[in-house]
């Protein structure tokens, strides 16, 4: 008995939930009157949850072209380890997430016209002089979130770059998330980490005095959304959508709320060659 | 320290909802896998090689390989062979199916605590299968295997945290996004615990209760 109502109740939830669904243009899309998105809803101030609900730049990115579109917006929030997976799936029709354009990543992945532009940098405790420089991480334990992540990938490539010159940190340690990353720092487990301006700058909203940012490795780097790689003609849509916010200034004004800087989003020449 | 006690608290009530989640999928899987559980554990009994061997492998399987990829497998697998499953459907599954195996084989250890004189009596009173499992063996084993039983729940409901990656916001991943909000992962992570901790002594309660009331099943 009790199985045939845990049945019941299943089924039941099975009809709220719904279907799974995926687009490969936006014709499609509005069809549907839906677009469903996969979100990892734990990065600031890209994305994350406030009072239940998914906010943050690309939030408010992805609301108005779902506005423009005129169609419903269905989002799940996904851990980074089943976001690409989802999509590879067809459980999105595209992913809203920060995504750092990375030459493993362009040659899979459709990316959107960016949405933000910063530079990977090295933070460390106020006034703790541990790190010199950038060009300098020997005997320095370097905390980073865990790799495919963006930063913890250039972190790899150029510990073993300096490592050639004797220059490489002593350990690297990697974290879940940026927030362990910095507790990390703060306990003295790390005496540095790495990550994006972005998401150190935030950090130090909100735990004012406490960081500093030492400085930036290699090139600034683009980010952006994705679909999936055969999906360039949805993903054109949706840049777009984008290109047409940048051009209003509206992407500015969204900027200097969420970073508190404006950011330069090119036309072209954001991808490597070779990208889908 | 008043500080941290306020972010705990203000973090509860979204816990709360996420711990909902937890609770949602995690009775459900195990409603279904005690089901599951005990018709694979008929199955290995059963005359039928195949289905003996089926069952086998099956167990096998389940207890070789991660919960995160059954997971993953039940989601993002089978749609491609053409079962389309809902997220929460789909969690629930993976779930069940993974808890059944190891309830099969704790039913299977208690099988060996039931006199061999009672099978025989059935088969001597022509009594049908169904029956003898049904009214001598499972009740007497099922009260037997309560202990275990609980450590397979507890295990079952903290195991839940990985449906985070198939998209299921439940209590683990509630604390991440609190945490990404926040950037208070020590406060976060040990409210997470606490919530874990009640839901848990609760099932172990209730399981406690019910070996209390099964008393009776237990002359062997």
């Amino acid at each position: 008995m009790s199985s045939r109502l845990a049945l019941c109740a299943l089924l039941a939830v099975v009809g709220v939930t719904g279907q799974t669904a995926f687009a490969t243009d936006l014709a499609e899309i509005k069809s549907r009157g839906t677009v469903v998105i996969g979100t990892e809803a734990a990065y600031a101030p890209f994305e994350y949850v406030e009072d239940g609900k998914i906010v943050g730049y690309d939030e408010d990115i992805l609301n108005r072209i779902v506005a423009a579109w005129g169609v419903k917006l269905q989002q799940f929030d996904v851990p980074f380890a089943g976001i690409l997976a989802g999509l590879d799936q067809k459980k999105f029709d595209f992913v809203a997430t920060a995504l750092i354009m990375n030459p493993d990543r362009v040659v899979k992945y459709a990316f959107t016209l960016p949405v933000a532009r910063g530079d990977v940098v090295f933070a460390q405790l106020k006034g703790s002089h541990k790190m010199k420089g950038v060009d300098d991480l020997s005997g320095l334990v370097v905390g980073s979130g865990v790799p495919p992540g963006g930063p913890a990938v250039v972190l790899t490539h150029y510990n073993d770059k300096l490592k050639e010159s004797g220059k490489g940190a002593s350990n690297l340690l990697r974290f879940p998330s940026a927030p362990e990353t910095f507790l990390a720092l703060s306990n003295g487990q790390v005496d540095c980490v790495i990550q994006t301006d972005l998401v150190v700058q935030q950090a130090m909203k909100k735990q004012p005095d406490t960081f500093e940012i030492v400085g930036a490795v290699g090139d600034p780097f683009y980010i952006g959304w994705v679909a999936r790689g055969d999906d360039t003609l949805l993903r054109d849509e949706v840049s777009a959508e984008i290109r047409k916010l940048r051009d209003s200034g509206e992407l500015a004004t969204l900027q200097e709320k969420w970073f508190g800087h404006r950011m330069e989003i090119p036309d072209s020449g954001y991808l490597p060659p070779g990208s889908k | 320290m008043p500080t941290a006690i306020k972010v705990m608290v203000d973090a509860a009530p979204w816990l709360l909802q996420g711990a909902v989640m937890t609770l949602e999928t995690s009775l459900l899987a195990i409603a279904l896998g005690l089901p599951v559980g005990i018709a694979l554990a008929v199955a290995q009994r059963a005359r039928l090689r195949m289905l003996r061997g089926f069952v086998s492998v099956y167990i096998s399987f389940a207890r070789g390989t991660p919960l995160f990829i059954q997971i993953m497998l039940v989601f993002f697998v089978l749609p491609s062979l053409g079962f389309d499953i809902p997220r929460f459907c789909a969690g629930v599954i993976a779930l069940s199916l993974n808890s059944g195996a190891y309830i099969a084989e704790m039913i299977r250890g208690g099988l060996t605590a039931i006199p061999k004189g009672q099978v025989e009596a059935a088969r001597a009173l022509s009594m049908p299968r169904s029956l003898m499992w049904r009214h001598i063996i499972l009740p007497q084993v099922l009260a037997l295997i309560l202990p275990p039983l609980t450590v397979e729940f507890t295990g079952l409901l903290k195991g839940s945290a990985l449906l985070a990656v198939i998209g299921i916001v439940e209590l683990t991943r509630t604390g991440q996004q609190m945490v990404a909000a926040t950037f208070k992962p020590l406060e976060i992570w040990l409210m997470v615990g606490i919530f874990y901790f009640v839901m848990c002594y609760a099932l172990a309660a209730l399981t406690r209760y019910l070996e209390r009331t099964t008393q009776v099943y237990r002359a062997v």
